[in-house]
């Protein structure tokens, strides 16, 4: 009752896409790490993609944590949207007749263009996902390989394939730059919206948010940079899953099951 | 100087409105901006016609009557001031000014420029009284406050309810002033008794006045003429935020905020 009284809001929905904003950036975060293991070479990119299906094994079982991700994630994704489209509507309400001469003064760029860089990432990882965790899409052949009973795609080849077709390589940094436009915002008003923001650390949070966009931006588009300008090398002809990584599976199987 | 005017007119709240050209020939850039629009209303009755509507009291920045969007701003070019303080010396020989009423579906058009801002003394009445007694008047400096929070509730204090916030917001939002509201007295002892209480219902009323939602654009503390800062929302988030999730629902009013 309280939180339906709290959602119903202005300020409820507010804090609500605030705090699932927090969850998409701090999954950004991770991802970004992830990926700059590409350049640790092949085997430690797929041993990474193993290590995410194989961590708490024991427990959850082989993918049990990483769909226990994906679901937080989809449930913070659809939040996040549902709440923004009412807010939308709120906002859109609030003024029936529209000024014929509108100036803004103070808004950001980024500020302004929430929505449209939104809704392009919205796109984009719809198309991402289609791409590189299920396949559908394939604008370079994707594969997968069998390791211990498990489907899994080949991360470093299927990277390779599709970044070196030039436009999606820039797509891909174009999106990029959507999610540093939408971030530069987001990673302020959320410190705002949640009431951390005040006079003497503005400065401070403007300069945190700056950093992390520009840093994610940076980070992300390294990958695809990497494989079109070809300083990362191509992958051997071998299944990219060496009998390292295998041993590795092994070792963190038993690790799991001692405890 | 010459100006041309674009003015809005609209005969009532359900009428359709629509903008007026007019032409100034001979205006006095020492005048204030209202002293410009009553030489066109003298202009206009001697002619027979309809003075424009606008709302104006004590001419001196103070009192927040005055409203107008001018060029697209709330309360014309100046920084920091209001309709009333804006001098005609701000504008070039020759412009054209399109002078609007701030628009909110909160704010509904009363006639011509002049808008009904009763939503927001609904917000107002809707936080209520704060706990004092009745009896002799209190020694001064009776309830030791801190410099820095006394200066800081005088910040919030400093709104006069003009509403260039609404009007200035892409989103139509009224958060500034609730925020301001809200706060200046969540920051004193006083304020304490009734904070949880007072930031849920002024936050209730705020949104069924049809306010729109913020979306942190900072366009609001760029209007606002008393220069009041968006850390006030920030701190009302955070107050209704306990006040609505973490006090026991039961004994809200009787409990103190922090």
């Amino acid at each position: 009752m309280r939180l339906i009284r709290f959602y119903r809001t202005a300020i409820g929905k507010k804090i609500v896409v605030a705090v699932t904003g927090v969850v998409l950036f701090a999954f950004l975060i991770l991802h970004m790490f992830g990926n700059l293991k590409v350049f640790f070479g092949p085997t430690a990119l797929d041993q990474y993609a193993l290590h995410l299906r194989t961590i708490g094994e024991g427990i959850f079982g082989w993918g049990g944590v990483l769909w226990i991700t994906r679901g937080v994630l989809i449930v913070s994704v659809l939040a996040h949207i549902i709440t923004v489209i009412l807010l939308v509507i709120q906002n859109r309400r609030a003024r029936p007749v529209k000024y014929r001469k509108h100036r803004t003064q103070a808004a950001t760029i980024a500020a302004r263009l929430m929505e449209a860089s939104g809704l392009l990432i919205l796109v984009f990882v719809v198309l991402h996902i289609l791409q590189f965790t299920t396949g559908d899409i394939q604008p370079a052949p994707v594969l997968f390989s069998e390791q211990d009973g498990h489907m899994m795609a080949d991360v470093y080849r299927n990277l390779y394939a599709a970044f070196s077709i030039w436009w999606v390589a820039w797509l891909y940094i174009f999106a990029m730059a959507c999610i540093c436009v939408h971030l530069y915002h987001g990673g302020w008003s959320f410190l705002q919206t949640l009431g951390f923001d005040n006079q003497d650390r503005n400065f401070g949070a403007r300069i945190w948010a700056w950093c992390l966009s520009v840093g994610l931006f940076i980070g992300f588009s390294s990958v695809p940079l990497g494989f079109w300008t070809g300083y990362l090398p191509a992958p051997e002809g071998t299944p990219s899953l060496t009998a390292d990584a295998q041993s590795t599976d092994t070792s963190e199987t038993t690790h799991g099951k001692s405890h | 100087m010459r100006i041309k005017l674009h003015i809005w007119r609209q005969n009532g709240p359900q009428a359709k409105g629509d903008f007026e050209v007019h032409q100034l020939d001979d205006v006095d850039e020492d005048m204030s901006f209202l002293e410009m629009l009553d030489v066109l209303n003298e202009e206009i009755i001697e002619s027979g016609g309809d003075p424009v509507t606008f709302d104006s009291d004590c001419r001196e920045g103070i009192c927040g009557a005055c409203s107008c969007v001018i060029n697209g701003r709330p309360h014309g070019p100046g920084h920091k001031s209001t309709t009333c303080q804006i001098r005609m010396r701000s504008f070039n020989d020759g412009d054209e000014i399109w002078i609007e009423p701030f628009r909110s579906r909160g704010f509904p058009v009363v006639k011509d420029l002049m808008v009904d801002r009763e939503a927001f003394d609904r917000i107002i009445r809707a936080g209520g009284f704060i706990s004092v007694h009745s009896g002799p008047k209190p020694d001064a400096n009776d309830i030791p406050i801190p410099h820095r929070i006394a200066e800081e509730a005088m910040d919030a204090a400093e709104c006069i309810g003009c509403g260039a916030c609404v009007a200035a917001c892409p989103n139509g939002s009224a958060m500034l002033f609730t925020g301001a509201k809200v706060s200046h007295l969540g920051l004193l002892p006083q304020g304490q008794p009734e904070r949880v209480s007072r930031v849920k219902s002024m936050v209730d009323q705020m949104d069924d006045e049809g306010f729109g939602a913020c979306t942190n654009y900072a366009e609001c503390q760029d209007a606002c003429p008393k220069g009041i800062s968006i850390r006030f929302i920030g701190r009302m988030n955070r107050d209704y935020l306990k006040a609505s999730l973490c006090e026991p629902e039961k004994v809200q009013g009787q409990l103190k905020g922090h």
